[in-house]
């Protein structure tokens, strides 16, 4: 599927046991946690380097979580 | 008389895997109920969408096979009418589905699960609710032999009914060497709940920089205790020191590493998701691949799960509860249940993130197996035979299910247990205290919820009012990222007694 929308972190879990500052997908219907397929769901800078921008993916929405397989930078879809 | 009953949804298996996939599946099924016999237990397979079968036992067939009420309502009927000694769901939640029960911290996306999908009220007398403090009286020993969501392959399946079919207690000594796994910022609770156990705590592992490739003699362990982060549909288990979130243990550095009979204990987020990976491209998630590497079982948590970062609490608790009953001869069903009453009986009243652990941890594997074998304390007439010594066991199982059901009962009806959607009115007084609280810790409170607390009646005698909480208080917030090594403060869960705030928890980042 796709989706597409601005990345922003904030933090999710808190107080749990996998509390941490998540990068989220703020899409049309609502704010997923993003993940890259076979990235490291608490820590991982590609991701970090999405935030403040906006994308458009494909991947695989599982419950919260959007994982995805690749994305383009909208302004320059 | 029907000791285990085996419940599934056969047209979802043959949805699944086809009439000849299902067919293969039933023949596990049987080859485990004449393995059952000779162990004395007489198993009987009931699909809950078979409405001839269903009729006979006056119990309403299930005809949407993902509507958890119509499960839960099915399941009952069964029981009702059997009274199995163990419940054993055959599937993962695509064949029966968990319970929806709602999470009462659900507050999105700092808390992201709207549901503490659970299979505890599948072990409980009361009628379904999507409430989940109407379940805290389990009373049924019951785990869950998972199939692969998603999957159109049967052979995952009867690979784990042949585990089971093939099961086979052994001296307490070969569970007494544990391999556990800790993320560094949790060490001193890890090595509380090792000391708490098996009385030493040197055969703990932290991440980092131990990890994910263990050696044979480490993984091969009997008894995996694993306090580490997890994320939703991930098949990998993390670390934490600071900022640095290293792979600990990863499902497919398990496969085939592990020794038969291993029984896991993972407090980690989501351990026990059976999460559909085959549109991941992920493998398997890391408890699908325990019990394929012929673990008896796997207690996990199928969402976020919660436990201070000093001292025991919440995950920890119900953790080591279930291997302490493992290690002391207990079938892992009954582990497990006699785990779960335990923690509900150790809070004094349960506040929500209690709530959120007792319904969200579960049992995978067949719940009948004893992984450790225990010498009985009354020997058996004909104890020489087959047929005495089952009568034997017979006689002592019913004896220890009356008293677990008398327990549930009695938690039922009067375990204090906070409730409410966390909405309730709060003064400006609490509001006051709890910024005060949330000062202290450190803590930039973005929202704070509040809930009723539910009791059963109390003798007036015991009824001091003046000292009888009356409302919990969660407020989630964040706390300012530092570069000290100690975990951040980032929710505070306080108890309300007549206006006041008397005690608060507060829930470190771990």
């Amino acid at each position: 599927m796709e989706l597409s929308g601005l990345v922003i972190k904030e933090v999710v879990g808190k107080g749990s046991k996998s509390e941490h500052d998540a990068v989220l997908l703020e899409a049309k219907d609502g704010k997923y946690v993003l993940r890259r397929r076979g990235g490291n769901p608490f820590k991982d800078p590609e991701l970090d380097q999405l935030v403040g921008k906006r994308i458009r993916a494909n991947g695989v929405l599982t419950g919260y979580t959007f994982v995805m397989s690749d994305w383009v930078e909208a302004d320059s879809a | 008389m029907d000791d285990k009953i085996i419940v599934t949804n056969l047209g979802r298996l043959k949805a699944k895997y086809g009439l000849s996939g299902a067919a293969k599946i039933k023949a596990a099924v049987k080859k485990l109920a004449a393995a059952d016999k000779l162990r004395g237990l007489d198993t009987r397979l009931i699909a809950l969408d078979d409405a001839a079968a269903m009729k006979k036992l006056k119990a309403p067939p299930v005809t949407k096979a993902a509507d958890p009420k119509q499960n839960k309502e099915a399941i009952d009927a069964v029981c009702k009418k059997l009274s199995p000694d163990y419940l054993v769901i055959l599937g993962a939640p695509d064949v029966i589905p968990h319970q929806d029960l709602k999470n009462p911290v659900f507050d999105p996306p700092e808390e992201p699960d709207q549901f503490a999908l659970s299979d505890l009220p599948y072990a409980c007398e009361a009628p379904y609710s999507r409430s989940p403090e109407n379940f805290t009286g389990p009373s049924r020993v019951v785990g869950r032999i998972p199939d692969l969501t998603g999957s159109n392959d049967p052979s995952y399946l009867i690979g784990l009914l042949d585990t089971a079919t093939n099961s086979k207690s052994l001296p307490v000594s070969e569970y007494l060497r544990y391999h556990s796994i800790s993320a560094k910022v949790w060490e001193a609770s890890t090595r509380l709940s090792l000391d708490n156990m098996f009385g030493s705590n040197a055969d703990l592992h932290l991440s980092p920089k131990k990890g994910p490739k263990w050696a044979t003699n480490q993984v091969g362990r009997r008894v995996h205790f694993i306090n580490c982060h997890g994320a939703e549909a991930t098949s990998q288990f993390f670390g934490q020191s600071g900022q640095s979130f290293p792979i600990a243990h990863e499902a497919k550095l398990v496969k085939g590493k592990i020794s038969e009979g291993t029984v896991a204990s993972v407090e980690c987020c989501y351990g026990a998701q059976l999460y559909d990976s085959s549109v991941l491209g992920d493998g398997p998630p890391i408890c699908n691949t325990y019990l394929e590497g012929k673990a008896y079982g796997f207690f996990g948590s199928t969402t976020i799960a919660y436990g201070p970062a000093e001292g025991n609490g919440g995950a920890d608790l119900i953790c080591q509860f279930f291997v302490l009953q493992v290690l002391g001869g207990a079938s892992l069903g009954r582990a497990a249940l006699e785990a779960q009453q335990q923690f509900i009986a150790s809070a004094p009243q349960m506040d929500p993130t209690d709530v959120k652990t007792m319904a969200q941890f579960i049992l995978l594997g067949d719940p009948s197996i004893h992984p450790v074998s225990v010498v009985a304390p009354q020997t058996a007439i004909a104890a020489g035979t087959r047929a005495g010594k089952s009568a034997g066991d017979a006689v002592d199982r019913g004896g220890r299910r009356q008293q677990l059901h008398a327990k549930g009962m009695w938690l039922a009806k009067n375990q204090p247990v906070a409730t409410g959607s966390g909405t309730k009115k709060r003064s400006s007084s609490v509001d006051a205290s709890l910024k005060k609280i949330a000062d202290k810790v450190n803590v930039k409170v973005n929202r704070t919820m509040s809930f009723q607390i539910k009791r059963g009646v109390v003798p007036k005698s015991k009824m001091a009012k003046a000292i009888t909480p009356t409302a919990f208080h969660v407020a989630l917030g964040v706390a300012p990222m530092k570069k000290a090594r100690t975990p951040q403060v980032v929710a505070v869960v306080a108890k309300e007694v007549a206006g006041k705030i008397v005690s608060f928890r507060a829930l470190h980042r771990r």
